[in-house]
């Protein structure tokens, strides 16, 4: 009976994993991520594509403001179960509906620069080149260690108005997310 | 019972708490649902608490279940009521909690959907449509000025093209102009404000649409600078291999018609967002709502069995109360808790179960005062020399003395519960007695007392038997108690006492004329034969010469008698029976011709303190009575066995002497021992009587019994004499 319960668990947590990883690939997409020195400093080029979901692309119509973000991380690799974080970048934005104008206004969040794109498509697709983003000094690493880059980009949904917060929790499909990508230094 | 007062109280603290907590949870889920924000501040802890909350109410009631389960599956005192009492608790909860619960879902719909009213939306609406009429018409205007200007950048260098931009700047009121290719890098560029912000150029789709030939023309919402006008147009280009470059003009909006827009925006937003969020609204009130209910029922469950529990502890208790009284433990006492109906009932079972305590004592107190008496009865009777029986009212035996089966010789303990009949049935030697006393016991209602002589295998024993009648009104208690003496000893020594006087005063009554008699006759003769004619010779020597004889004859017998009523002192010595009797039968070897001596003696020594002499005179008397028993000319075979006997403990000498005689006549054997009892036509009666004299003198008893096969046994015991410890004994004494 303790065993077919356990099973009967493992076939949920596989099940929620898998389809947890099927919205990863439909949503949002790093990809083409490589790395570089420039002026002595370790910069990382990659690709975003952010495929939303309808109800997603719905809200935001509907003029709910989303935040998503980009996180990129440069870890070490460690025979222990946790690497240990040597630099990360975040890069953050907000979209919103704006009625009135029937734009759509994009925000960066660290640098405040304001956008505005008449489609969805224009607006993500401004976000969608990383370029040249410097992570660390390459001073900072050592040759004999093994390095890798790990990216994700997700719709944060700790923003998301209450409501829909709570509907985030309980479906996929509210908290878009690529996962996390890794490549190797 | 101790223990569920405690579980009680430990449980009424946990109640408290889970009630705090719970009114706690309520109280934040009220403050959240006060405005959308405060929710959604509140809302990261709001759920994991009330979640929290749910487990440890739904752990508390499982494990609440699986107790109560547990105590009836045990058939514990109290469990179906506490089940009734948590079933209807529940049910009785329930029913308002599904009321409240349905009409707060249908109150929570109507409730937030009246916070959206369709005139206010269409008013929204309109302003929108309103403003971006109004600003439709300012783009308007401002397009028929922009777009002819865009042909002034034909083949423009990007020098010329600054120049013509400062230009334009001034004339056209453009906020900015920039110029730039197909890849977004921007030819010349202008702005009205020298120190503003780089310039924004459109993005991908509008960069695709002027590439294609087509103008852009749209409201740009900015924080800072409110609401602008951007204007795309693609420049042509005479040359057939230059590229197509793009002009775009920034226009602002005045500040009046942009805050009014921006209020509108804002306003129009908020609305739609609202709009938007009323079905995930709802959602969440309602799950707030059925947390709240869930919670508030699944403490109503919980303080339905804590509740069950305190209403049934005192029932409980009484129940268990009850258990111990009915095994007997009178003792229980129940504390008063409440001064209630149920505090009532157990002040009531505790008076009973001190009513009952005392009661129980006093009957052991009885119990044990009976139970004294009847050992104190018990050990009277069996130390009594007296055989007493009772009988009850249907004369069956109840109980029995040791006396009673020692008096006859019997085991009388096999006939309890059985007719006193029955026992002459077993034993004929008791037949007639029985008969006589159970007639008598039957006929008779009051006391009665007789004297009888039973003829038994140890002899005729002379029984003086009595009962007393127990009435009752209880048939139980009915009967009658037997009491009976073997008398036998006590006759025969009130016999003694009496025979001895009588020999006494014989002896000394007949013996002192007897001596003047015997003297005057032989006088007569000696004066009166010499003178007499010979035919009075003849009568007067005969006559006194009977005289004489007669008189010698009386000596004697007043001898004897003399003898038997004045013993000589004994004087005690050590001595081995076996000895005793091998010397003393040594006299009657040459006899052979009378008796024939068969000795069958014990191979150890018998040692025993006596007088020799007399002890010696004790075994002729036998064997001359022996020889003497035996009819004419018949050889008398006497068996002498000499053994060891041990009763209670005591080591005893015994003598048995049996000869081949006609034995005791059963009416004399009884009195054998008796002075003056004989059956010889010349013995004087003194013999056996003198042996039983000398035997006594020496702490021995004697019995006569008849042979089965024939002859009489005489059987003697004495009591054995311990050289050994006798010594020790008189040194001990000589230490002292």
């Amino acid at each position: 009976m303790r065993l077919l319960a356990l099973c009967h668990l493992s076939f949920i947590i596989l099940l929620t994993l898998y389809s947890s990883h099927v919205f990863a690939d439909e949503g949002i997409i790093v990809s083409d991520l490589s790395s570089d020195v420039i002026d002595q400093k370790v910069t990382v080029d990659c690709e975003v594509q952010y495929r939303l979901d309808d109800r997603v692309k719905e809200a935001l119509t509907n003029g709910i403001e989303m935040s998503f973000l980009l996180e990129i991380e440069l870890r070490q690799e460690n025979l222990y179960w946790l690497d240990p974080l040597l630099s990360q970048l975040q890069r953050e934005f907000r979209v919103k509906y704006h009625a009135l104008s029937k734009q759509f206004v994009m925000v960066e969040m660290g640098s405040h620069i304001e956008r505005s794109f008449p489609d969805l498509y224009s607006a993500f697709y401004y976000q969608h080149r990383i370029h040249n983003a410097a992570l660390t000094n390459t001073n900072e690493l050592d040759l004999k260690q093994k390095y890798y880059f790990r990216a994700r980009a997700r719709l944060v949904s700790e923003n998301l108005p209450l409501p829909l917060r709570i509907k985030s929790y309980v479906s996929p499909g509210w908290r878009p997310s690529s996962g996390w990508t890794v490549w190797p230094m | 019972m101790a223990d569920v007062r405690k579980v009680l109280v430990r449980e009424r603290w946990l109640l408290a708490i889970m009630f705090a907590a719970l009114a706690a949870a309520i109280l934040l889920m009220g403050d959240a649902t006060q405005s959308v924000a405060y929710f959604g501040r509140l809302h990261n802890w709001l759920l994991p608490i009330n979640a929290t909350l749910l487990a440890v109410f739904i752990a508390l009631i499982i494990y609440n279940i699986g107790r109560l389960v547990g105590r009836l599956r045990r058939q514990a005192p109290g469990a179906k009521l506490t089940l009734r009492l948590v079933l209807l608790f529940v049910l009785t909860a329930s029913m308002p909690v599904f009321i409240v619960y349905t009409f707060s879902i249908w109150l929570l719909e109507r409730g937030v959907d009246s916070w959206f009213d369709v005139k206010v939306e269409s008013a929204l609406q309109d302003a929108v449509d309103l403003s971006r009429s109004s600003l439709d018409l300012h783009i308007r205007t401002l397009r028929q000025q922009a777009e002819p200007l865009a042909l002034k950048f034909v083949d423009a260098e990007s020098f010329n093209a600054t120049l013509l931009i400062n230009d334009l700047l001034s004339s056209t009121g453009a906020a900015e102009i920039a110029l730039f290719d197909s890849n977004n890098r921007i030819i010349a560029s202008g702005n009205a404000e020298p120190s503003a912000a780089v310039t924004q150029l459109p993005g991908e789709s509008v960069l695709q649409l002027a590439l294609q030939g087509e103008s852009y023309v749209a409201l740009d919402p900015t924080t800072e600078a409110g609401l602008q006008i951007r204007m795309v147009y693609p420049v042509p280009s005479d040359s057939t291999v230059g590229e197509t470059r793009l002009l775009q003009f920034l226009y602002p909006v005045s500040d009046r018609i942009s805050d009014l827009a921006t209020n509108v925006q804002a306003a129009f937003g908020q609305y739609s967002e609202l709009i938007y969020l009323r079905t995930p609204l709802k959602q969440n009130f309602i799950l707030v709502l059925t947390l709240v209910l869930a919670l508030g029922a699944l403490f109503a469950v919980f303080a339905a069995f804590y509740w069950s529990r305190v209403l049934v502890a005192p029932i409980q208790e009484l129940a268990e109360g009850t258990k111990a009284v009915a095994v007997g433990q009178y003792h229980k006492k129940l504390p008063v808790r409440q001064n209630d109906d149920l505090g009532m009932l157990v002040a009531s079972f505790n008076r009973m179960t001190e009513r009952l305590t005392v009661a129980r004592d006093t009957t052991i107190i009885n119990q044990r005062i009976i139970e004294n008496q009847r050992m104190y009865l018990q050990t009277i009777l069996e130390h009594l020399s007296s055989g007493v029986l009772s009988l009850d009212s249907s004369f069956a035996l109840k109980t029995i003395n040791a006396a009673a089966s020692e008096i006859f010789h019997i085991n009388m303990n096999q006939f309890i519960g059985k007719q006193f009949v029955q026992i002459g049935t077993t034993y004929s030697f008791l037949k007639d007695f029985c008969a006589l006393v159970d007639s008598k016991i039957r006929e008779e209602t009051e006391e009665w007392q007789m004297e009888m002589e039973v003829f038994t295998p140890q002899g005729t024993k002379t029984i003086l038997c009595k009962t007393v009648k127990l009435p009752s009104e209880e048939e139980s208690q009915r009967g009658c108690v037997l009491v009976f003496d073997d008398v036998t000893t006590l006759l025969q020594a009130q016999r003694d006492s009496a025979w001895g006087e009588v020999a006494r005063r014989l002896a000394h009554e007949i013996k002192n004329p007897l001596t003047p008699i015997q003297l005057s006759a032989e006088r007569l003769r000696r004066k009166l034969l010499p003178n007499l004619a010979t035919d009075q010779f003849e009568i007067v020597d005969r006559a006194t010469h009977t005289i004489v004889q007669q008189v010698e004859s009386m000596k004697l017998m007043v001898n004897d008698f003399s003898d038997y009523a004045r013993m000589p002192m004994m004087e005690p010595t050590p001595l081995d029976l076996n000895s005793l009797v091998l010397d003393t039968v040594e006299l009657y070897k040459g006899d052979q011709k009378s008796v024939n001596i068969k000795l069958n003696l014990e191979e150890n020594s018998l040692n025993i303190r006596g007088d020799s002499v007399r002890l010696r005179q004790v075994i002729h008397n036998l064997i001359k009575n022996a020889i003497e028993s035996m009819p004419d000319g018949e050889q008398c075979i006497l068996t002498i066995n000499t053994f060891l006997f041990e009763f209670a403990n005591t080591k005893h000498a015994g003598i048995e002497i049996v000869d081949n005689g006609p034995g005791f006549p059963n009416d004399v054997l009884g009195r054998a021992f008796d002075p003056y009892m004989t059956t010889k036509p010349k013995g004087n009666g003194l013999g056996l009587a003198i042996v039983k004299k000398i035997i006594e003198e020496h702490n021995g008893v004697i019995r006569a019994t008849n042979q089965k096969q024939g002859g009489a046994s005489i059987n003697i015991r004495f009591p054995l004499y311990d050289y050994a410890a006798k010594k020790d004994k008189e040194k001990i004494e000589s230490r002292n």
